[in-house]
Protein backbone atom coordinates (compact mmCIF):
# COMPACT_ATOMS: atom_id res chain seq x y z
CA UNK A 1 0.00 0.00 0.00
CA UNK A 2 1.55 3.48 -0.98
CA UNK A 3 1.66 5.94 1.76
CA UNK A 4 -0.89 8.63 1.79
CA UNK A 5 -0.13 11.92 0.13
CA UNK A 6 -1.85 15.43 -0.77
CA UNK A 7 -1.91 16.50 -4.44
CA UNK A 8 1.00 19.29 -4.85
CA UNK A 9 0.91 19.36 -8.94
CA UNK A 10 -1.42 18.27 -11.40
CA UNK A 11 -2.09 19.13 -14.83
CA UNK A 12 -2.77 22.71 -14.43
CA UNK A 13 0.57 22.82 -12.42
CA UNK A 14 1.31 23.37 -9.06
CA UNK A 15 -1.50 23.05 -6.89
CA UNK A 16 -2.04 26.64 -4.50
CA UNK A 17 -0.76 26.35 -0.66
CA UNK A 18 -2.52 28.00 1.89
CA UNK A 19 0.03 30.02 2.50
CA UNK A 20 -0.22 31.37 -0.84
CA UNK A 21 -3.38 33.01 -0.41
CA UNK A 22 -4.20 36.29 0.19
CA UNK A 23 -6.89 37.19 1.93
CA UNK A 24 -8.68 40.79 0.57
CA UNK A 25 -7.09 39.59 -2.82
CA UNK A 26 -8.90 41.02 -5.76
CA UNK A 27 -9.99 38.05 -8.09
CA UNK A 28 -10.88 40.50 -11.05
CA UNK A 29 -13.75 40.15 -13.02
CA UNK A 30 -15.11 38.15 -16.01
CA UNK A 31 -17.74 38.91 -18.81
CA UNK A 32 -20.15 35.77 -19.22
CA UNK A 33 -23.18 35.32 -20.90
CA UNK A 34 -25.34 32.16 -21.34
CA UNK A 35 -27.40 31.06 -24.31
CA UNK A 36 -30.86 29.28 -23.79
CA UNK A 37 -29.12 26.09 -24.59
CA UNK A 38 -26.99 26.39 -21.58
CA UNK A 39 -30.14 26.95 -19.44
CA UNK A 40 -31.19 23.87 -21.06
CA UNK A 41 -27.92 21.68 -20.10
CA UNK A 42 -27.83 23.15 -16.34
CA UNK A 43 -31.72 22.12 -15.91
CA UNK A 44 -30.69 18.52 -17.51
CA UNK A 45 -27.86 18.25 -15.27
CA UNK A 46 -29.49 19.03 -11.90
CA UNK A 47 -32.54 17.60 -12.85
CA UNK A 48 -34.17 20.96 -12.68
CA UNK A 49 -37.34 21.78 -14.35
CA UNK A 50 -40.01 24.76 -14.17
CA UNK A 51 -41.87 26.54 -17.17
CA UNK A 52 -39.92 30.14 -16.57
CA UNK A 53 -36.64 27.88 -17.70
CA UNK A 54 -38.09 26.95 -20.71
CA UNK A 55 -41.13 28.37 -21.98
CA UNK A 56 -42.08 31.94 -20.75
CA UNK A 57 -41.68 33.51 -17.48
CA UNK A 58 -43.22 37.03 -15.92
CA UNK A 59 -39.85 38.57 -17.41
CA UNK A 60 -40.17 38.21 -20.50
CA UNK A 61 -38.79 35.08 -22.11
CA UNK A 62 -36.96 32.43 -20.18
CA UNK A 63 -34.95 33.07 -17.42
CA UNK A 64 -32.32 30.27 -15.93
CA UNK A 65 -31.61 28.41 -12.39
CA UNK A 66 -29.64 30.61 -10.18
CA UNK A 67 -27.50 28.11 -9.83
CA UNK A 68 -26.33 28.41 -13.31
CA UNK A 69 -23.95 31.14 -11.70
CA UNK A 70 -22.30 28.35 -9.86
CA UNK A 71 -19.63 27.48 -12.94
CA UNK A 72 -18.39 31.41 -13.89
CA UNK A 73 -17.74 32.20 -10.31
CA UNK A 74 -15.94 29.23 -9.86
CA UNK A 75 -13.42 30.14 -13.28
CA UNK A 76 -13.19 33.18 -11.78
CA UNK A 77 -11.25 31.57 -9.19
CA UNK A 78 -9.46 28.92 -10.81
CA UNK A 79 -8.09 31.57 -12.74
CA UNK A 80 -5.78 32.70 -10.06
CA UNK A 81 -5.52 29.72 -7.69
CA UNK A 82 -5.17 26.01 -8.84
CA UNK A 83 -7.14 24.72 -5.71
CA UNK A 84 -8.95 21.01 -6.47
CA UNK A 85 -9.80 20.45 -3.10
CA UNK A 86 -13.81 20.20 -2.24
CA UNK A 87 -16.65 22.57 -2.15
CA UNK A 88 -18.20 22.85 1.14
CA UNK A 89 -20.27 25.92 1.66
CA UNK A 90 -22.57 28.33 -0.73
CA UNK A 91 -23.92 31.46 0.36
CA UNK A 92 -26.13 33.25 -2.42
CA UNK A 93 -28.65 35.86 -2.44
CA UNK A 94 -30.75 36.78 -5.85
CA UNK A 95 -31.36 39.96 -6.58
CA UNK A 96 -32.72 39.40 -9.93
CA UNK A 97 -33.32 37.17 -12.85
CA UNK A 98 -30.63 35.77 -14.86
CA UNK A 99 -31.98 36.26 -18.37
CA UNK A 100 -29.90 34.50 -21.50
CA UNK A 101 -28.08 36.78 -23.85
CA UNK A 102 -27.08 39.14 -21.23
CA UNK A 103 -23.45 40.85 -20.98
CA UNK A 104 -22.98 40.22 -17.07
CA UNK A 105 -19.86 41.43 -14.94
CA UNK A 106 -18.84 39.50 -11.87
CA UNK A 107 -16.12 40.51 -9.63
CA UNK A 108 -14.49 38.80 -6.69
CA UNK A 109 -12.30 38.47 -4.10
CA UNK A 110 -10.66 36.29 -1.62
CA UNK A 111 -12.79 37.44 1.40
CA UNK A 112 -11.04 34.71 4.53
CA UNK A 113 -8.82 31.30 4.91
CA UNK A 114 -8.88 29.11 7.86
CA UNK A 115 -7.94 26.23 9.07
CA UNK A 116 -10.41 23.39 11.29
CA UNK A 117 -10.14 19.63 11.93
CA UNK A 118 -6.86 20.13 10.32
CA UNK A 119 -8.02 21.14 6.95
CA UNK A 120 -7.19 24.45 5.28
CA UNK A 121 -9.49 26.44 4.04
CA UNK A 122 -10.59 29.78 1.26
CA UNK A 123 -13.32 31.52 1.21
CA UNK A 124 -14.51 34.21 -1.66
CA UNK A 125 -16.79 36.00 -2.71
CA UNK A 126 -18.28 37.64 -6.53
CA UNK A 127 -21.08 39.72 -7.16
CA UNK A 128 -22.67 39.67 -10.43
CA UNK A 129 -24.13 42.46 -12.32
CA UNK A 130 -26.30 43.62 -15.23
CA UNK A 131 -25.01 45.71 -17.67
CA UNK A 132 -27.09 48.94 -16.25
CA UNK A 133 -24.39 48.22 -12.62
CA UNK A 134 -27.59 46.39 -10.78
CA UNK A 135 -26.62 43.53 -8.84
CA UNK A 136 -27.90 40.19 -10.16
CA UNK A 137 -26.78 38.20 -7.75
CA UNK A 138 -24.01 38.12 -4.62
CA UNK A 139 -21.86 34.46 -3.31
CA UNK A 140 -19.96 33.17 -0.91
CA UNK A 141 -18.07 29.87 -1.38
CA UNK A 142 -15.78 27.89 0.99
CA UNK A 143 -13.55 25.17 -0.51
CA UNK A 144 -11.81 22.70 1.69
CA UNK A 145 -7.99 23.05 -0.25
CA UNK A 146 -7.66 18.91 0.35
CA UNK A 147 -10.41 15.98 1.21
CA UNK A 148 -6.92 14.39 3.65
CA UNK A 149 -5.84 16.60 6.43
CA UNK A 150 -2.61 18.94 6.21
CA UNK A 151 -1.13 16.51 8.54
CA UNK A 152 -0.55 14.40 5.44
CA UNK A 153 2.54 15.33 3.26
CA UNK A 154 2.21 17.67 -0.21
CA UNK A 155 3.95 15.99 -2.72
CA UNK A 156 2.01 13.64 -4.19
CA UNK A 157 0.57 14.52 -7.98
CA UNK A 158 -2.99 14.47 -9.34
CA UNK A 159 -4.99 13.56 -11.84
CA UNK A 160 -7.87 16.22 -11.61
CA UNK A 161 -7.35 20.13 -11.28
CA UNK A 162 -8.47 22.91 -9.75
CA UNK A 163 -7.31 24.75 -12.87
CA UNK A 164 -10.50 23.90 -14.76
CA UNK A 165 -12.17 26.46 -16.64
CA UNK A 166 -8.63 27.63 -17.84
CA UNK A 167 -6.86 24.29 -18.74
CA UNK A 168 -8.49 24.30 -22.74
CA UNK A 169 -6.86 27.95 -22.79
CA UNK A 170 -3.34 26.91 -21.76
CA UNK A 171 -3.47 23.23 -23.72
CA UNK A 172 -3.08 21.18 -20.60
CA UNK A 173 -6.52 19.31 -20.55
CA UNK A 174 -6.06 15.93 -19.23
CA UNK B 1 -46.02 31.44 -6.21
CA UNK B 2 -48.18 28.42 -4.93
CA UNK B 3 -48.94 30.28 -1.71
CA UNK B 4 -53.08 31.91 -1.79
CA UNK B 5 -52.73 32.87 2.18
CA UNK B 6 -49.92 32.70 4.61
CA UNK B 7 -48.57 29.15 6.16
CA UNK B 8 -47.64 28.62 9.88
CA UNK B 9 -44.16 27.70 11.27
CA UNK B 10 -43.86 24.27 11.17
CA UNK B 11 -44.85 23.79 7.41
CA UNK B 12 -42.66 21.61 5.05
CA UNK B 13 -41.12 22.41 1.75
CA UNK B 14 -42.31 19.35 -0.95
CA UNK B 15 -39.28 16.82 -0.70
CA UNK B 16 -37.44 16.89 -3.64
CA UNK B 17 -35.85 13.67 -4.75
CA UNK B 18 -33.50 12.47 -7.41
CA UNK B 19 -31.41 9.04 -8.05
CA UNK B 20 -27.25 9.88 -8.73
CA UNK B 21 -25.70 7.87 -11.10
CA UNK B 22 -22.57 8.11 -12.38
CA UNK B 23 -23.36 9.22 -15.49
CA UNK B 24 -24.82 12.01 -14.10
CA UNK B 25 -21.41 12.97 -12.37
CA UNK B 26 -19.74 12.21 -15.93
CA UNK B 27 -21.81 14.35 -17.41
CA UNK B 28 -21.90 17.41 -15.39
CA UNK B 29 -18.56 19.57 -16.00
CA UNK B 30 -18.73 19.24 -19.80
CA UNK B 31 -22.25 20.20 -19.64
CA UNK B 32 -21.49 23.21 -17.09
CA UNK B 33 -18.36 24.16 -18.39
CA UNK B 34 -17.59 23.21 -21.84
CA UNK B 35 -15.63 20.00 -23.15
CA UNK B 36 -11.90 20.41 -22.64
CA UNK B 37 -12.35 22.92 -19.47
CA UNK B 38 -11.95 20.78 -16.91
CA UNK B 39 -10.14 17.41 -16.78
CA UNK B 40 -12.41 14.46 -18.19
CA UNK B 41 -10.97 12.09 -15.37
CA UNK B 42 -12.03 14.25 -12.02
CA UNK B 43 -12.95 13.55 -8.64
CA UNK B 44 -16.52 13.29 -9.65
CA UNK B 45 -16.15 10.78 -12.87
CA UNK B 46 -13.22 9.02 -12.27
CA UNK B 47 -11.95 6.42 -9.63
CA UNK B 48 -8.34 7.03 -9.65
CA UNK B 49 -8.52 10.36 -9.44
CA UNK B 50 -10.48 10.56 -6.35
CA UNK B 51 -8.24 8.08 -5.26
CA UNK B 52 -5.67 10.18 -5.56
CA UNK B 53 -6.93 12.85 -3.78
CA UNK B 54 -7.85 10.42 -0.94
CA UNK B 55 -11.61 9.75 -1.57
CA UNK B 56 -12.67 6.03 -1.78
CA UNK B 57 -14.47 6.63 -4.60
CA UNK B 58 -15.98 9.47 -7.10
CA UNK B 59 -18.30 12.16 -5.21
CA UNK B 60 -21.08 14.33 -6.73
CA UNK B 61 -20.60 17.65 -7.22
CA UNK B 62 -22.12 19.55 -4.52
CA UNK B 63 -24.27 22.53 -6.42
CA UNK B 64 -26.09 19.26 -7.93
CA UNK B 65 -27.59 18.76 -4.17
CA UNK B 66 -27.94 22.07 -4.13
CA UNK B 67 -30.22 22.20 -6.71
CA UNK B 68 -32.52 20.26 -5.49
CA UNK B 69 -33.35 22.60 -2.78
CA UNK B 70 -33.42 25.91 -5.16
CA UNK B 71 -35.88 23.40 -7.22
CA UNK B 72 -38.57 23.29 -4.31
CA UNK B 73 -37.82 26.93 -3.33
CA UNK B 74 -38.45 28.23 -6.92
CA UNK B 75 -41.49 25.66 -7.29
CA UNK B 76 -42.90 27.27 -3.91
CA UNK B 77 -42.03 30.67 -4.00
CA UNK B 78 -41.67 32.02 -7.89
CA UNK B 79 -40.86 35.21 -8.15
CA UNK B 80 -40.13 35.56 -4.47
CA UNK B 81 -37.29 33.13 -4.64
CA UNK B 82 -35.94 34.51 -8.46
CA UNK B 83 -35.70 38.14 -6.74
CA UNK B 84 -34.82 38.28 -2.94
CA UNK B 85 -33.62 34.54 -2.61
CA UNK B 86 -31.27 33.62 -0.31
CA UNK B 87 -29.89 30.14 0.59
CA UNK B 88 -26.87 28.96 3.12
CA UNK B 89 -25.70 25.74 2.44
CA UNK B 90 -23.00 23.29 4.04
CA UNK B 91 -21.82 20.23 2.09
CA UNK B 92 -21.32 18.11 5.10
CA UNK B 93 -21.33 14.31 3.76
CA UNK B 94 -20.06 13.09 0.48
CA UNK B 95 -22.72 11.69 -2.28
CA UNK B 96 -22.01 8.81 -4.07
CA UNK B 97 -23.02 7.61 -7.30
CA UNK B 98 -25.66 4.56 -5.63
CA UNK B 99 -27.00 7.47 -3.57
CA UNK B 100 -30.82 8.45 -3.82
CA UNK B 101 -30.87 12.28 -1.93
CA UNK B 102 -33.91 14.08 -1.20
CA UNK B 103 -34.10 17.83 -0.88
CA UNK B 104 -36.67 18.73 2.48
CA UNK B 105 -37.36 21.88 4.68
CA UNK B 106 -39.72 23.28 7.38
CA UNK B 107 -40.43 26.76 8.21
CA UNK B 108 -38.80 27.99 11.24
CA UNK B 109 -39.17 31.64 10.91
CA UNK B 110 -41.13 34.93 9.52
CA UNK B 111 -39.47 38.18 9.12
CA UNK B 112 -41.51 41.16 7.98
CA UNK B 113 -39.18 43.03 5.24
CA UNK B 114 -41.45 46.17 3.73
CA UNK B 115 -44.26 44.96 1.98
CA UNK B 116 -43.31 41.30 1.79
CA UNK B 117 -42.42 38.33 4.71
CA UNK B 118 -39.29 36.56 4.42
CA UNK B 119 -40.01 33.15 4.96
CA UNK B 120 -36.91 31.61 6.68
CA UNK B 121 -36.78 27.12 6.22
CA UNK B 122 -34.22 25.08 7.90
CA UNK B 123 -33.21 23.01 4.57
CA UNK B 124 -31.27 19.59 4.24
CA UNK B 125 -30.88 16.70 1.84
CA UNK B 126 -30.61 13.80 3.02
CA UNK B 127 -29.60 10.13 1.26
CA UNK B 128 -31.69 6.86 1.33
CA UNK B 129 -30.38 6.24 4.84
CA UNK B 130 -31.59 9.66 6.61
CA UNK B 131 -27.85 10.47 6.64
CA UNK B 132 -28.00 14.32 6.18
CA UNK B 133 -25.51 15.12 3.50
CA UNK B 134 -26.65 19.25 3.39
CA UNK B 135 -27.96 21.46 5.75
CA UNK B 136 -28.69 24.96 6.07
CA UNK B 137 -30.98 27.44 5.42
CA UNK B 138 -33.10 29.03 2.13
CA UNK B 139 -35.32 31.71 2.28
CA UNK B 140 -37.80 33.68 -0.24
CA UNK B 141 -40.23 36.28 -0.17
CA UNK B 142 -44.11 36.37 0.32
CA UNK B 143 -46.52 39.59 -0.08
CA UNK B 144 -47.50 40.53 3.03
CA UNK B 145 -50.97 40.99 1.94
CA UNK B 146 -51.18 36.99 1.08
CA UNK B 147 -48.82 35.91 4.36
CA UNK B 148 -51.79 38.23 6.39
CA UNK B 149 -54.93 35.94 4.60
Amino acid sequence: MTARKRVARDAGGERTRYEDIAIGEDLGSIEWSFDEAAIARICDSDDDFHEWYAVESPYGGIIAPVLIGYPPVRMLFSRRYNVRGLFYWHEAENFAPLKPNVKYTIRGRICDKWIKREREFVQYEATCYDPQGNKVFHTRRAHALDYLTRDVPKDGSGIDSGAGGRLADEGRTA
Amino acid sequence: MIFQRGVNVGWELPPVSRQMSLRQFEERHPLLYGEGTWPHKNIHSDAEAARAEGLSEPVGSAPTFFALVTRAMMTCFGTGWVVGGKTSLKMIKSVYARNFVTAKGVLREKQREGDAVRYVFDVWVENELREKVVVGTASALVPAEVDAR
